[in-house]
Formats: C-alpha cells, sequence, structure tokens
C-alpha cells in the first residue's frame, strides 16, 4: 500500500512541472519552450517599432484586437464593452453580451452613469492616458512632494502583455504587472480569475456596488497607489492629518470603510447596504480605464490637486462611477 | 547628270515626285495619328493617373509585386474596404470618428457616407464590407451583431440579424405584409423595431428575440456565393452561403444554416478569430484564420485540408486579416502585424508564397497597421492602412 | 381582505419613508438624488484640508465661505446678520434685500459690531447650564461650530437644525414660510426653544423650576398680552413670539447680537457681556411688561 502512494507521488511530482503554466488568455502567455509565438509582434533584427515590435507603438498593437472592431479579441476596450454573446449559454462564461466591461472604457462607456435605469454609449469624460501621451499622476510620491510627477502612459504600463507577470511567472489579473512601467515597488494584485468575468454585475448598467474579489479589492488600491501614492488612505485618513499640504485628509481607500465608523463609535453610513463595500478600495469609487460620468457645478469646478480648475465640468469626472458625486451619496445617504 | 544630256521623262519625274510626296504625307500621317495617341494616353493619364498599359503581355508564371499609386484620405481608421463590381466605387469602414461606411471614386474623390439608421457612432462598429453582383453592400457590424445591407449608393435596405432571421422577414410576420426594403430599422440598444405601415406612418414592434450571432468577415465570390466568418464565442467558424438566398427577391424565409465549418480552438480545422473566407479556382475556401497566425485551407465541401503561412520566415504570417484573391489565384493577405501584403500562389494543388509589399512607416507604400485588401479588375489594390488614416492604391 | 391590508401596509410605509427622507433646505443643504452634485460642494475625497474631508480648514470657514460677509454663494450673511440678494441664486425670495436676520450675526448686527455671540468657530466647548446649574459654564460633547446646531446635509427641522444636538434629540417643526424663505420675519414654531434647551437645559423651563436654587423665566408658555412698548419719547420696543409663545428666540438672538448694555444691565450677566439680547440694556423686558 505505502509503495503504491509512493508510486503516485512520484508520478504527480514527475507529470506536474509539465502542467503549463495557466494562460492569462489569448497570445499573453502560456508560451513552451518552442513557442512561435514571438514572431507575432516581435522581429530580432528587422523591428520597426520600440520593444523589438514591428510596429511601432503598442497602443496601436492592443487595439488591434482589443479596439472597436472586435477583430482579435472580444474585450472592446475603446468602447467599454464586451462584444460576445450571452455567456449563458458558454462555457466559459467570461461575460454578457454588449455589457459594459469592469474598467469601463477609453473612447465611450456603456455605464448608467445617471442612474436612470439604463445604459446607453456615450462618450467618455475621463480616462487614463493610453497612447503613450503624458500626463500627470496626481498624488504620486511621498507626502509633501507636490501635486504629482509625470508620466507617459500606454497599456503596458499596467497590462504585461506577455502574460505570467506574477510570481514564478503565474498568471495574474488581468496580466496585471506587479509593478506598473515606471513606477512602484511591486504589488501583486491577484492571481488569475478563473472563471473569467469581464462585464459588471448590473444588467442596466450600473456601476456601483459591483462585487469584486474580496482579496483583489483589497489589494487593487495597494497596486494603484504604486503610482498614485498619496491617494492610499488607511483608516482614520479622514480624520488625521497626513501633513500633506495637498493631500492632508483623506478619504479611506483600502481598509474596512463601514468599519472604521464602528471604530469611532459613530454610527455607520446609513446608505443602500447593496452600495456598501467592506472591505473598501479604490475600485469602490472609480473604474480603471474611462467614465461617461458627468459633471455638474460644484463637481466640475473642484480643482485639480495641482489648483488648476481648467479642464473643469465633465473634464472633471476623475473615473468616477457615478454622475457628479453620486459614489459618495449611494454610501453616505446624506 | 545634266538634263540636256540625258533628259528624263516628265512622267518618269512626276511619278517619283509624287511617291516621295505620299511618303512625306504617309510620315506626316503617322506622326499626326503618333501626337494624338500620346495626347490621349497623357490626358487619360490626367483623368487616371496610372502606369500606362502594358504593350506586351505578360508571361503568366511572372510575378512581381505591385506598385504603389496613390493615397486616399478623408478616412479615419479605415478598416474593411470594398468595390463596387463594375469597380468604379470603393466603399470603406472607418474605425474611429463617426465611424460611417464612406464611398470614393476611384481617384479618391469622396461621393458620400452612410451608417446603420438610428445609431449613433458609439452604437456602430462596421467592420468588413462587400458586395454582391448587384451591387448592394454588406457590412458587418460587432456592436449591432448584424449584417447591415445597403443599395450601391448607401440607402438601408435590410438587417441580416441572426443566420435565420432578417429585419424584414421579422417585420412581415408581425404586420403581415412585405415591407419595402429599409421602411423599418432596429438598434440593438433600443427597445423597439421601427416601420411604415401602409400609410406611412412610423409604427414601433417590440425588439426580436433571437439569438445574437457575430459575423465579421464577409466576402462574394463571382457566382455570389457568400464566404462569411463568424466569431461567436466558442463557436468560430466559416459560413458559406449559396447564391439562390442571397440572390433570392426577398428574405422572409431566410436560412444561413446551409454550410458552416470549423470551431473555436488551435488544432486542425480550428480557428482563433477567422477574419476572411475567399474560394479559389479549385472550389478550396481559404481562411484567414487570424490569432492563429495562419491561413486554413478546406474543400468545397467544407472539409478541411491543411494549414499554411504559419511559422517564421518569409511568407509567415503574423496576424492575418482581411484577403483577397485574383484571377490567377494569387491570394493577397494582410497581415496586421507585419505591416504588409502578403501574396501567395494558389493555382497549384500546393500553395507557395511569392511576394510581399508594404513596411512599416508612414510614407507612401508604407503601412501602419493595415486590415483589409480589394482587388478590381483593373489590377488595383486598396488597402485601408489603419493608423495611417487612408487608404493606398497600388496597381499591378 | 389580506390583499387589502398588506397594500395598505406596503403604502403607508412608502409614505412614511418618503416622509424621513430630508427635505431640500435650499442649496448644497439636503434633497440629494443619487447623482448629487452636492458633495463636491463642501468635501474632497482625497485633497481635504480639515476633518470630515472638508474643503476648508475648518467647518466655519467652510460655512462663511458662502454665508460670510465677502462671500458670494448664498444670500443670508451671518457674519454681518444680513440679508444680500443676488449673492446666491433664488434663495430666500422672499427676503427684503437688507432685511436682518432672525438670528443676528456673528460679527456684525445692524451695522455695529457684534457685543456678544455663540463662537462658531470651533474654539470653545462649554455653555452656561451644561451642567444642569444655571450660571455655571460647563464642558458639552464638542466644540461648538455651525455644525453644532446646523446639519448642512439638510434636516427636517427648521433652518436645518440638527436632530440631535449636545446628544440630545432636537424637533424645531418648520413652518410654511410660502415659496420663497423670508430670513427676516418671524414664522418660528412653538418648538423653537428645543435647539437651545440641548445645550443649555436648566434654561428650558416652562414652569417654576427651583431645582438649582434660582428661579428662571418660564419659556414655552403661551402669553397674549401686547409685545411693543413705546417710552415716553415715543421710542419703540418689541419682541415676537412663537406661534403666541414665549421662547428663547423672543429675547436673544441664537448667533449674535450687537445690543449695549449700560448701568446696571452692564455686566449683569453671568458672562458680563449683552448675553444675546436682542435689544439694548433689558428692552426685551419692557416689551412685554411695559413698565
Amino acid at each position: 500500500m505505502k509503495i503504491k502512494r509512493l508510486f503516485i507521488l512520484i508520478l504527480l511530482a514527475v507529470l506536474l512541472p509539465t502542467v503549463p503554466v495557466a494562460a492569462d488568455n489569448g497570445p499573453h502567455g502560456n508560451y513552451t519552450a518552442t513557442t512561435a509565438a514571438c514572431a507575432g509582434c516581435h522581429r530580432a533584427h528587422t523591428a520597426a517599432g520600440d520593444n523589438l515590435l514591428l510596429a511601432g507603438t503598442s497602443y496601436d498593437l492592443c487595439i488591434t484586437c482589443h479596439g472597436q472592431t472586435g477583430s482579435g479579441a472580444d474585450t472592446d476596450v475603446m468602447d467599454g464593452v464586451y462584444l460576445e454573446r450571452d455567456g449563458n449559454a458558454e462555457s466559459p462564461d467570461e461575460g454578457v453580451v454588449n455589457r459594459g466591461l469592469l474598467g469601463g472604457g477609453f473612447l465611450s462607456a456603456r455605464m448608467d452613469t445617471s442612474w436612470s435605469g439604463s445604459a446607453s454609449p456615450a462618450s467618455v469624460t475621463s480616462s487614463h492616458l493610453w497612447d503613450d501621451s503624458g500626463g500627470v499622476v496626481w498624488g504620486s510620491g511621498d507626502i509633501g512632494s507636490g501635486p504629482g510627477g509625470g508620466m507617459n502612459l500606454t497599456c503596458i504600463s499596467c497590462h504585461d502583455p506577455h502574460g505570467g507577470a506574477g510570481g514564478m511567472n503565474s498568471a495574474t489579473y488581468r496580466i496585471l504587472r506587479v509593478t506598473p512601467l515606471g513606477s512602484g515597488d511591486g504589488v501583486t494584485v491577484l492571481a488569475d480569475e478563473n472563471p473569467k468575468n469581464y462585464t459588471i454585475d448590473d444588467g442596466s448598467g450600473k456601476y456601483f456596488g459591483e462585487t469584486y474579489d474580496d482579496q483583489l479589492y483589497s489589494n487593487i488600491a495597494w497596486w494603484c497607489a504604486q503610482c498614485h501614492d498619496r491617494y492610499l488612505a488607511l483608516s482614520g485618513s479622514g480624520h488625521t492629518d497626513s501633513g500633506d499640504p495637498i493631500f492632508a485628509y483623506r478619504h479611506i481607500s483600502v481598509g474596512t470603510g463601514c468599519g472604521c465608523h464602528d471604530m469611532h463609535g459613530g454610527p455607520p453610513p446609513t446608505g443602500n447596504p447593496a452600495y456598501r463595500h467592506n472591505p473598501l478600495s479604490c475600485l469602490t469609487c472609480h473604474v480603471a480605464h474611462g467614465t461617461s460620468a458627468t459633471m455638474s457645478d460644484y463637481s466640475g469646478s473642484v480643482p485639480w490637486p495641482n489648483g488648476a480648475t481648467s479642464p473643469g465640468g465633465n473634464a472633471r469626472s476623475a473615473l468616477l462611477r457615478v454622475d457628479n458625486r453620486g459614489t459618495c451619496e449611494l454610501c453616505h445617504d446624506k | 547628270m545634266s538634263a540636256t544630256t540625258k533628259p528624263t521623262p516628265p512622267p518618269n519625274l512626276n511619278s517619283a515626285e509624287k511617291r516621295r510626296r505620299r511618303l512625306l504625307l504617309a510620315i506626316l500621317a503617322g506622326l499626326t495619328l503618333l501626337l494624338l495617341f500620346v495626347t490621349f494616353l497623357f490626358i487619360r493619364y490626367l483623368n487616371k493617373p496610372e502606369p500606362l498599359p502594358e504593350l506586351l503581355p505578360v508571361p503568366v508564371e511572372v510575378n512581381y509585386p505591385p506598385h504603389y499609386l496613390l493615397s486616399i484620405y478623408d478616412v479615419d481608421g479605415p478598416v474593411g474596404v470594398a468595390t463596387s463590381p463594375e469597380g468604379d466605387r470603393i466603399y470603406v469602414t472607418e474605425m474611429r470618428g463617426e465611424r460611417l461606411i464612406k464611398t470614393f471614386d476611384t481617384d479618391g474623390n469622396l461621393l458620400g457616407s452612410f451608417s446603420p439608421p438610428r445609431t449613433t457612432s458609439g452604437e456602430r462598429s462596421p467592420v468588413y464590407i462587400a458586395t454582391d453582383s448587384r451591387g448592394r453592400v454588406y457590412v458587418t457590424d460587432r456592436l449591432q451583431h448584424a449584417i447591415i445591407v445597403y443599395d450601391r449608393d448607401g440607402s438601408y435596405l435590410d438587417t441580416i440579424l441572426s443566420p435565420s432571421l432578417t429585419l424584414s422577414e421579422y417585420v412581415a410576420k408581425h404586420t403581415g405584409s412585405t415591407p419595402a426594403p429599409g421602411s423599418f430599422s432596429y438598434n440593438i440598444f433600443e427597445e423597439d423595431v421601427f416601420y411604415k405601415d401602409a400609410e406611412g406612418n412610423e409604427q414601433t414592434l417590440p425588439r426580436p428575440d433571437y439569438a445574437l450571432w457575430a459575423p465579421l468577415g464577409i466576402r462574394f465570390d463571382a457566382s455570389d456565393r457568400m464566404l462569411l466568418t463568424d466569431v461567436t464565442e466558442d463557436a468560430h467558424s466559416v459560413r458559406v452561403v449559396p447564391s439562390d438566398i442571397i440572390l433570392s427577391p426577398n428574405w422572409l424565409d431566410f436560412d444561413l444554416s446551409a454550410m458552416q465549418f470549423g470551431t473555436s480552438g488551435q488544432g486542425d480545422g480550428q480557428f482563433l478569430f477567422p477574419n476572411s473566407a475567399v474560394d479559389d479556382s479549385q472550389d478550396r475556401v481559404i481562411v484567414t484564420d487570424g490569432n492563429n497566425g495562419r491561413l486554413s485551407v478546406w474543400n468545397g465541401q467544407g472539409e478541411f485540408l491543411f494549414h499554411f503561412g504559419s511559422g517564421s520566415g518569409d511568407g509567415a504570417l503574423s496576424l492575418p486579416r482581411g484577403e483577397a484573391i485574383d484571377g490567377r489565384d494569387r491570394l493577397h493577405v494582410v497581415d496586421a502585424v507585419g505591416q504588409n501584403v502578403k501574396v501567395y500562389d494558389f493555382s497549384g494543388p500546393e500553395p507557395g508564397y511569392l511576394f510581399s509589399f508594404g513596411s512599416m512607416g508612414v510614407r507612401n507604400g508604407q503601412f501602419n497597421y493595415p486590415n483589409d485588401i480589394a482587388l478590381d479588375d483593373s489590377g488595383r489594390l486598396y488597402v485601408t492602412d489603419r493608423e495611417n488614416n487612408r487608404i493606398q492604391v497600388w496597381s499591378y | 381582505m389580506k390583499k387589502l391590508l398588506l397594500v395598505s401596509l406596503l403604502v403607508i410605509a412608502m409614505m412614511l419613508f418618503v416622509g424621513g427622507v430630508a427635505s431640500a433646505n435650499g442649496g448644497p443643504h439636503g434633497d440629494y438624488t443619487a447623482t448629487t452634485d452636492a458633495c463636491a460642494g463642501c468635501h474632497r475625497a482625497h485633497t481635504a484640508t480639515s476633518d470630515n474631508l472638508l474643503m476648508a480648514d475648518s467647518t466655519y470657514d467652510l460655512c462663511v465661505s458662502c454665508h460670510g460677509g465677502s462671500a458670494t454663494g448664498a444670500n443670508t450673511n451671518v457674519d454681518d446678520g444680513v440679508f444680500v440678494s443676488g449673492r446666491g441664486g433664488d434663495e430666500g425670495t422672499s427676503t427684503a434685500d437688507g432685511a436682518a436676520l432672525l438670528g443676528g450675526g456673528f460679527v456684525n448686527y445692524g451695522g455695529a459690531a457684534a457685543s456678544s455671540t455663540h463662537d462658531p468657530t470651533g474654539a470653545d466647548n462649554m455653555a452656561w447650564g451644561a451642567g444642569n446649574e444655571r450660571g455655571v459654564l460647563a464642558a458639552i460633547s464638542e466644540n461648538l461650530d455651525c455644525a453644532s446646531c446646523h446639519d448642512p446635509h439638510g434636516s427636517p427641522n427648521y433652518r436645518i437644525i440638527k436632530e440631535e444636538i449636545n446628544g440630545v434629540a432636537v424637533t424645531v417643526a418648520q413652518s410654511d414660510e410660502g415659496a420663497g424663505k423670508n430670513y427676516g420675519v418671524v414664522s418660528w414654531s412653538a418648538q423653537q426653544s428645543n435647539v437651545c434647551g440641548a445645550c443649555h437645559n436648566p434654561y428650558q423651563h416652562a414652569t417654576a423650576d427651583t431645582t438649582t436654587g434660582t428661579f428662571t423665566h418660564a419659556v414655552d408658555v403661551t402669553y397674549g398680552g401686547s409685545t411693543s412698548f413705546t417710552d415716553g419719547n415715543g421710542d419703540t420696543v418689541s419682541v415676537d413670539l412663537a406661534s403666541g409663545y414665549v421662547v428663547c428666540q423672543t429675547c436673544h438672538f441664537p448667533h449674535g447680537t450687537s445690543a449695549s448694555m449700560t448701568g446696571y444691565a452692564d455686566g449683569a450677566g453671568p458672562a458680563g457681556d449683552s448675553a444675546l439680547l436682542r435689544k439694548d440694556n433689558r428692552g426685551v423686558c419692557q416689551a412685554c411688561h411695559q413698565k
């Protein structure tokens, strides 16, 4: 009996290493020793672009599959929509047709930001940069280091097209890099999700109250803060001066949102429990790619961290999931 | 040699003179004709600037790459391209901006533009485009999950909502009468189908309930068969639709299920995002198997034959997208990441790589993520040069 | 029958629910929708400069950024105790431009410097009578600022008075002021004293109270006599009742007064100041008692 067990163990030990690393998806990862995939995008000696890419910029390469035409992927990140048909009949179920992608979109998005009960495609009002252009990384750097430094941002700043970005080349959630290009010390958000789900929960297009994996939810704030350092606010940050002249008192961005009210002996927010997150994270209020939320008088005239008031209006939507300050109201129910 | 010692008879002299004059006249006439011909060629060149006609027939076995002629701008992120059956119009789909379908003449003059009725730019994503022998224009739309059909001038005719349902069929079933082409419309993002009743008043019907599909690549062969790729999740496949369905006077009993082959995957007989399908003179169907980076070849009965064009080296494909085949079975495949058009010879039992043209860049003859190609009968090639926002025109 | 009962219960529940929603009190104060814009009027999620994620250094600073003397954003200038129309939209459309605010002023009132005020700056947490003893200063639960008595997020109470002050539940009914509030004309309810009683509770007695060894003038009692007195010089002094009731506000400003105290009145109060009184010296006594 013991010999049989030993045999099985040895067999497993021999077989296990031959199981391929989980593919993050598509061409992103799961390469064999004799992979032909490199040649799909790279040339060793005749590359036209940086990183030995066949083409000029990574952004153009990414949208060749993930762009509006959906010619090579079902995730149209420009329109912020999942293009494929109802996942109910599919395996694996990766999303629901024509429903908004969790990250929103870079050009347009399908978000019910006005809480009207339905979502129509609308142009985004704010998004992370994706075309390698430069902008200010608000809150980057240490306490007292000004509004934030500059950075050029493109798809591969955050995502690793080769997959296997985690420890021991493990797959990561959304092929997110452990360390974004240009900033940070390394945070593993989460192992790859299986089965994947690319679309929001709410069929009518509400982006607030989204259910995320708890671990992802906890870790993502630390991940975002690799660039936006001073937006990382632990419990009590709303009542404690950080010493930074700009980011002095900060809404909690990681941890137990409602718990801090309990901790201080105050009543928890009285808003709809469905919209409260525990733990709470950047993703509670913001999307990663872009939003179509609109901003009225107060919300549209909030100065940028460097004091500038232009551009204002809808351009001040700060990747928020709901128009104006709906993200505040839906939890705090004032 | 004096006239008195050796006089020449006048008739003889007159005859020689006449001959010389006739010769001169003939030369003059010839020169005039030549001048007229050159003038004709010059005017023709001015009107249609392309190389002068070949004086000598090109031997069939000689293959040389085409050369760059000109570019057509006025497009924002062009992806799909097709020509009218007569070759006098070029239809282009846009990925960015207003996401229109634009019509140009062969000189690149914009003739007009159109889009699915009742849609905003964010609600449509026209991708591939093709024309049948009647000149009708078919456009696959990734967001509308449909093939939208227009007449040659871009007037909306009908929508193929699913392999077994057209919008005209849906309206006819609910109203009991055959609707006039284009007298109805449906936007997948709206709840209602709109149609005009007998009095011309706009009425609505509830949105149809049908299983969505994902038509992508579309082509018609010389006999009006429609070759369609379908990227429905986990069911990537190719459909070959007989011409009698396409040419039927109406689409009230629509059914595309005739021939469908392929499944999703990386193995033999499998596709990952097939982008285009054409047939050659041996009735083989050649599919650009996009994300597998290869061509997938099938026989006329829908049986898998072989793969071609993967790997590395000359003729190896990175991301094959649109394709077009000419009368000599030369298959032109746009390699979106390879930034060129690769040409293969499919005239024999075994295909062979011939040559490629284009390279990465922004100059004339260079590509920045090309996506699709169309050929016309005069040897012109139209290639959508997506990130350079232009259609490049090449010619053999 | 059961169905009817269920439906009735549902309707009642809905009515109660709707009734529980804070009514709009104007401007950014209350009546928030799911996509409200108002939060950003006062709060910053990440770049706040003071506690409670406020965009100003203190609650008072924030409030006077609209309601202050040189501010724009609200017609009610609480620093100077005057209504200035045109500063803040359609707030208080029934109020005459230049009308004196019923609450008085924190810095000036009636064009003169304030002689006594509640301190709204958050510097002080002491209140007369808070320890249940009249005439003795005692600590209340927090330092006093605007938000100690008013709920900036709106309230069903009159003038967005908080529903809980110093740990005491407070009800001050709204009175019907028509389409636009009138900040210069009294429309108080009989519950007006409740707001004061939350901190100054031993001063709020309707009957004789000697528990602390002192007597106090009754409040929250009706008074049917004249509230206006004209002296021999032709000078008139008058006070306003609240729906016929004598309330704290009948004699005192909640915000601040510029009344002057001379003679006996000078230094007579426990703090030795004008004690937020509405009239010079003891004019408020004479208005009713007419001695």
